[in-house]
């Protein structure tokens, strides 16, 4: 079988990353499956430090040797293990495949190197027809196309414009799956929802896979499909994104979605937080890891919940969503 | 710029102004004096050498000497050399477009080695290569000039007698054009490289360690995440923004490089001003020595400023004068 004959897309199976630490190995991302069929946009939620940007680095390797412990399980893309690459062959993936857009769009960019280079530099043709097709690339994300905006320097941009200059740079090499880490972090609140609607509509307009990490739900209900929400380097939640924001099953989920300001209730209601902390890495003990935070823990809690099937495409670990017979059967 | 340019060189003048008066004061201070140097070792009468102090004006008081030295000098006359009686200004106009070839050539070594060796130890994976060059930078700081100059002089132009060991030229050489070059180049070569040493080991730290930072930044995995190759990473995005602190070093110890070459020059009779510097102070000989220190000190500011433009070359971020950008 050769490796284009299967579009399956990233498809990745209980993949765990550990890291070095000076304590000791410690693993930020515990066994988690996800997937991201051609075409499909789906999102990674959860809050800052739950593993997800270290998942992606993980998948896609650029976690440096001298941080990493070492990954298991398996990340495939199109059916190839994309761990068992050599470094020629996964330069093939990366950029022209798999293409990525970072947060921190100033650190991002080479400061000494004008924007339209950077593009550039990503496309094979040369000349007159590479000018164009930067060109190109700069009107479909909202940019100014002008040769003269073109080599301005990234520290003579907007943070707006540098995010879109990095959504250029993804695109150039035409990727089956655009992954999107925290694209909007650090952005004005009105130019968020305008990068978002760039890459929803790029994406859409491509026929592109898009994968989200992001840590606001209002990008995920608007731009993706299905979701995954992560909790301490665990998978706790999965789902199409209207049946998990309609009817939450985990209290993790919930705590989320009870976070989004909601206009309609009035005074101190309008905003609330789920209290505490998600736990470091080298902290996580037996049991739900959420349990610590959730309003309705209890004793079951203290052994790990398992993955309960909620319906077509739809999962939840916790205990609250497995039937109290079968509890019984169990114990 | 040309603002910018114009604010610096008016900084310049009180440092210029302090130059000169430190030096005078100086030198004042040394031991020995100007007209028994110039007499020489004969008996003189006392008669004579008061006659000799009073024609070059040494009776003076020394505040009458040093005003009458400032105004000289702020007309741009530095008076004239007690040994040869030539006007001090051309004597080191022969001589600084020598010390220009030689200090220029150092330097440009300094740099292209400097930072190939750097950006070599700084990509490396291997540890080993990585010590070796930075051991071989702290070497190269370490040994001192004169004696590598020497050592050089014993294998190249004695034991092997492929280069000339003294001079800008062969003596009877009557070659023109290309000729001419080839010879300057073959003398320039030993002195210029040691000279260069010490510039070589700094810049190839300052180098590593810049790569080393450089390979850690974001935008460097961008790069990566465009599919790129590490060599074509480190071509594109990592070698020129690791220059910044090259430049720097390169442009601020070229006071240093000029200092160095008093004693390369000496090593080496190459006719420039550390050779003239150096048979100054040894005779005694003020007015060219301030001369010298002060033609010195407005080529370290030039150059200084030189440095401060070229980082606009290699960093738009500080380029001076440039836009500070838009926003929208």
């Amino acid at each position: 079988m050769t490796e284009h004959a299967m579009h399956t897309g990233l498809s990745v199976r209980d993949f765990s990353v550990a890291l070095k630490t000076p304590g000791g190995p410690i693993t930020p991302v515990d066994r988690v499956s996800i997937d991201v069929e051609p075409g499909r946009r789906v999102a990674l939620v959860g809050e800052s430090g739950c593993g997800k940007s270290m998942m992606l680095r993980g998948i896609l390797r650029f976690i440096p040797p001298s941080v990493l412990d070492g990954v298991s399980g398996r990340a495939a893309f199109d059916g190839v293990d994309l761990a068992e690459l050599d470094d020629r062959r996964l330069r093939n993936y990366r950029g022209d495949r798999i293409a990525m857009v970072f947060q921190d769009a100033l650190a991002r960019l080479n400061p000494t190197m004008p924007v339209g280079a950077q593009v550039a530099e990503v496309l094979t043709g040369g000349g007159r027809e590479r000018d164009a097709q930067v060109a190109a690339l700069f009107r479909a994300v909202g940019l100014d196309s002008s040769r003269a905006f073109r080599r301005r320097f990234p520290h003579e941009l907007s943070g707006g414009m540098r995010q879109r200059v990095l959504i250029a740079i993804a695109l150039a090499g035409d990727p089956e799956l655009l992954v999107a880490d925290e694209p909007t972090t650090a952005l004005d609140v009105t130019v968020q929802a305008q990068i978002l609607d760039t890459i929803a509509s790029v994406v859409r307009e491509r026929g592109m896979a898009l994968l989200v990490v992001t840590h606001d739900l209002g990008v995920v209900s608007e731009t993706c499909e299905y979701v995954y929400v992560m909790y301490a380097g665990q998978i706790v939640e999965s789902g199409p994104v209207d049946a998990v924001f309609d009817e939450p099953g985990h209290p993790y989920t919930q705590g989320l979605i009870d976070c989004v300001l909601d206009v309609d209730e009035p005074g101190e209601q309008r905003v609330r937080t789920i209290p505490g902390v998600v736990p470091p890495p080298g902290s996580v003990t037996a049991g739900c890891r959420f349990r610590d935070r959730c309003p309705a823990a209890h004793d079951r809690c203290a052994v790990d919940p398992p993955v309960v099937e909620l319906g077509p495409g739809r999962s939840a670990r916790c205990w609250l969503r497995v039937p109290a017979e079968t509890v019984e059967e169990a114990s | 710029m040309l603002r910018f340019t114009a604010r610096r060189l008016l900084h310049a003048i009180p440092l210029l102004f302090g130059v000169v008066t430190l030096m005078f004061f100086l030198l004042q201070l040394a031991p020995g004096d100007p007209i028994q140097a110039l007499i020489g070792d004969y008996p003189a009468t006392p008669e004579y050498v008061a006659q000799v102090t009073k024609t070059y004006g040494l009776d003076e008081p020394l505040m009458v000497r040093y005003w009458e030295y400032l105004q000289q000098v702020f007309t741009l006359d530095l008076g004239e050399s007690l040994a040869s009686r030539v006007p001090v200004i051309d004597l080191i106009t022969d001589r600084l477009g020598n010390t220009l070839i030689l200090t220029v050539t150092a330097m440009t070594f300094a740099a292209i080695i400097g930072i190939a060796l750097g950006v070599w130890a700084g990509v490396s994976r291997s540890r080993l290569l990585d010590h070796l060059v930075t051991g071989v930078a702290v070497g190269s700081l370490s040994i001192p000039m004169f004696w590598l100059g020497q050592m050089l002089v014993l294998i190249f132009a004695i034991k092997l007698s492929v280069l000339p060991s003294q001079g800008m030229y062969s003596t009877r050489s009557t070659a023109e054009g290309i000729d001419r070059l080839s010879d300057l180049l073959t003398h320039l070569l030993l002195p210029a490289l040691v000279l260069a040493m010490r510039e070589i080991g700094v810049v190839a730290r300052i180098v590593r360690t810049s790569v080393h930072d450089v390979l850690t930044l974001p935008y460097v995995e961008t790069a990566r995440a465009k599919g790129f190759s590490r060599s074509k990473i480190i071509r594109r995005h990592v070698v020129r923004n690791s220059l910044l602190p090259a430049v720097t070093v390169i442009g601020y110890n070229f006071g240093f490089v000029l200092a160095g070459s008093v004693l390369v020059e000496t090593v080496f009779g190459w006719p420039g001003m550390g050779q003239l510097l150096y048979e100054s102070i040894r005779n005694r000989d003020n007015a060219v020595t301030i001369g010298i220190v002060l033609l010195i000190a407005v080529v370290v500011v030039v150059v200084n400023l030189i440095t401060d433009l070229v980082y606009g070359l290699v960093d738009p971020r500080i380029r001076v004068g440039a836009s500070t950008g838009g926003r929208a």
